[in-house]
């Protein structure tokens, strides 16, 4: 799986349609707890405040005769802590989440291994596994 | 205050200054600057000693007649005459009387460390001038002073800190800790020391009334010490600014509930409504709701809580506990016998990752990661095919020649599993499994061997300055994620097909040791699709597995066969026995096959592994 392909998966984290290579019936599992299907975690991924995410490493293998790949990454992510998720919704009783800026929270470290098929140029994640593994020292959002 | 000096005192022509001095309750010189003793909260004790020769009041009057000080008598304790004087720089030039003679004795005198013995002239010891001894003294008091009066604004019931009006305590003004500019600005940042000290459960700090300003650092110094307060009221002080709140940004990160009325700052709503920005936690300031707190707790925390181990099933736990448990130890201990759990198919490739994400430190040593860039295979830094291909190892003579490239380690995950965390999820495909195990090692020698020098370069960051020494990186402590994807192999034993190690800084900060470690998942309902569970199970055969503990293996020989080896042999038996798990007549078959050589009976075993019979092993 070329770098630009997965670079587009982690980057759609950071989107209204998170993951949309998602296998019908995928694993996922975050933080060391499973999540239920695609429509779930889609609904689930846009209660969260903006994210940015960046990948600081990534290794794959495919797996010899198959067209599946093991990809180990490691990530971090911020959020934006200024009060407002993506769906519009925000914490300020007097001000409209339009016309509150961004703040973002300092980087988190994320551990990322999944398993993708590809076929035909297209990707199909299998498995997402997404644990936190590094929480910066001061935060107003919070990983717990 | 002493004007004359010792030196003052023995020149004839200073009668002048004498004269002029002034006591204003007593005569000078004589006995009649021997008072009775009345103990005085508010005067200083000293302590004399080696007046022996003579009376107490005679000591008394002759450190007067020295000094000029006015000196209280006071209790007689075994050799130790007390004393009060009334101002501490007094108690300082009795102090410095030590070593002068007195009726043929050396005179020892200290200030007495006692929680009184302070005046308005306590500023010595805060101004950190004059005798050290008497400073240190001083200093105790002063601590003492500030840990009374913090304790007497604390409410333990309510974790409230009321540190309201602080220069208007009778007892802080009378000791001279707001004397001067140079006292003022070293009062509360003097008290958050020792309420840290003190570890004062705080939530609700109250700094009303105190004269902050727009330079003032009192908000800085209470976030360092206590970054998680919720309710901070700050009326009646004096800021005006906007910069005095932008400072304090990111530093009351749990912040909910702020009062600042009574500054001039609080006339303007653009600049109050700019505050509510600086604090996304913030729900109530000088009363008025300003966010959602259910909001607050739903969109500012991520929904799902870190459990520290997932397991698609039961199955999978115990697959995957003994599995770690046993690759780790020999990963630790001996890598070349992790060999049979590859086969020519199986792929192994680590990656480092030097990104700093939380633990910053700014003494990270130059080779930090000299032992793992050479073939590193992080593809964010390797863009080269050809370098990614070589970085690959392919089968268990290119493994085995990779881990023993990397630098000898340590893993904990029997003696401190809280360090860790493991998910296992089913990989349909392979009929396997896919553990992934997040965690921590002591990297604690260097590598058995140095990667052999590649030419494939190219585009590799790490060497853009053709720093070909890669020897000698630093040894550390280390964070580590791993991902093994395990089939089944003959005789029902582990194969890894895919082995990627990812080595990253060392961060104390885990994500899931911030949560209740027992939470435990196993096959949630909830989640994942059903898959068939791969029929793979724990077993020895063919594979250097041992159990999760050596309850098994003897502690010591039995007496027969000890008796018939020596020191060395007896050692040799014992090591091999714990890292093959033979039973000890095999082992000493072997010893003896390899001419009791340590290092030719492991090759020996290596070899001969598949024809072991199974029996062999220690159950």
């Amino acid at each position: 799986m070329n770098e630009k392909t997965f670079t587009a998966l982690v980057e759609s984290l950071d989107s209204q349609s998170p993951l949309p290579q998602l296998h019908p019936q995928p694993r996922i599992i975050i933080n060391g707890q499973p999540f239920g299907s695609q429509a779930d975690f889609i609904q689930l991924w846009n209660s969260l405040p903006n994210s940015n995410h960046q990948i600081t490493s990534y290794d794959t293998h495919q797996i010899p005769g198959t067209s599946t790949h093991v990809v180990l990454a490691h990530l971090k992510v911020r959020f934006d802590e200024s009060g407002k998720d993506r769906s519009g919704q925000c914490t300020s009783l007097n001000t409209p989440a339009s016309s509150i800026r961004s703040i973002w929270s300092h980087w988190f470290g994320v551990d990322l291994s999944c398993v993708v098929e590809e076929q035909n140029g297209q990707i199909l994640v299998n498995t997402w596994n997404y644990r936190f593994a590094e929480n910066p020292s001061s935060t107003i959002y919070k990983v717990i | 205050m002493y004007y004359g000096g010792r030196g003052g005192y023995n020149n004839n022509n200073n009668n002048n200054n004498r004269a002029g001095y002034n006591f204003p309750n007593g005569p000078r010189g004589g006995n009649n600057n021997m008072n009775t003793f009345n103990s005085n909260p508010n005067y200083v004790t000293v302590e004399i000693q080696g007046w022996n020769n003579a009376s107490p009041q005679e000591v008394i009057s002759f450190l007067n007649r020295k000094t000029r000080v006015e000196l209280f008598l006071g209790n007689v304790v075994g050799n130790i005459v007390q004393a009060q004087v009334k101002t501490m720089k007094d108690a300082d030039i009795i102090a410095r009387c030590s070593g002068m003679r007195f009726a043929g004795q050396a005179l020892h005198c200290r200030i007495a460390n006692n929680n009184n013995n302070n005046n308005n002239h306590h500023n010595n010891s805060m101004n950190g001038g004059g005798n050290p001894a008497v400073n240190a003294a001083a200093k105790d008091s002063t601590i003492t002073i500030l840990r009374n009066f913090l304790i007497s604004r604390y409410n333990q019931q309510n974790k409230m800190l009321d540190l309201q009006s602080c220069e208007n305590d009778q007892v802080l003004a009378s000791n001279g800790l707001f004397s001067n500019s140079s006292t003022s600005s070293k009062f509360f940042p003097a008290l958050m020391k020792i309420a840290e000290q003190e570890k004062l459960d705080v939530e609700s700090v109250n700094l009303s009334g105190n004269n902050i300003n727009d330079y003032s650092k009192w908000l800085s110094d209470l976030s360092h010490s206590f970054p998680d307060v919720k309710n901070i009221a700050m009326a009646n002080n004096n800021v005006k600014k906007i910069e005095f709140f932008d400072k304090l940004k990111n530093k009351f990160n749990s912040l909910r509930e702020l009062i600042i009325q009574g500054n001039p700052i609080s006339q303007n709503m653009t600049l109050v409504q700019k505050i509510v920005e600086f604090f996304p936690r913030l729900v109530i300031i000088d009363g008025n709701q300003v966010r959602d707190e259910q909001k607050i707790n739903r969109i500012l925390t991520f929904p799902i809580k870190s459990t520290k181990v997932f397991f698609e099933n039961e199955d999978f736990s115990k697959i995957s506990t003994t599995f770690l448990t046993s690759y780790l130890n020999f990963w630790d201990n001996n890598r070349v016998d992790l060999m049979t759990l590859y086969t020519p198919q199986s792929q192994f490739s680590y990656q480092c990752d030097s990104s700093v994400i939380s633990d910053f430190n700014a003494n990270t040593p130059t080779n930090l990661w000299n032992n793992y860039t050479p073939h590193s295979r992080n593809f964010k830094r390797v863009s080269n095919e050809k370098s990614r291909s070589t970085r690959l190892s392919i089968g268990p003579e290119q493994i085995l020649n990779t881990f023993k490239c990397l630098p000898k380690s340590k893993h904990n995950l029997d003696t401190n599993p809280n360090e860790y965390s493991i998910e296992t999820v089913s990989f349909p495909s392979l009929n396997g499994i896919m553990i992934s195990i997040h965690g921590e090692f002591d990297e604690i020698a260097q590598p058995e061997q140095q990667f052999a020098e590649n030419s494939n370069n190219v585009n590799n960051r790490y060497n853009k300055y053709n720093n070909k020494n890669n020897k000698g990186g630093s040894l550390e402590k280390r964070c580590f994620d791993r991902v093994f994807v395990v089939v089944p192999g003959p005789n029902g034993a582990f194969i890894v097909a895919s082995d990627l190690l990812c080595v990253k800084n060392y961060s104390k900060k885990k994500s899931w040791n911030i949560v209740d470690n027992n939470s435990t998942n196993i096959n949630n309902n909830a989640a994942i699709p059903a898959v068939p569970t791969p029929s793979i199970t724990p077993v020895n055969n063919g594979v250097p597995m041992p159990p999760m503990n050596n309850s098994t293996i003897p502690n010591a020989l039995p007496p027969d066969i000890a008796s018939k080896l020596n020191i060395t042999q007896q050692e040799i038996v014992m090591k091999i026995m714990q890292e093959t798990r033979l039973k000890l007549e095999f082992v000493l078959m072997l010893c003896e096959q390899s001419n009791w050589d340590y290092n030719t009976a492991g090759i020996n075993f290596t070899n001969s592994k598949t024809q072991i019979p199974p029996d062999a092993y220690l159950q």
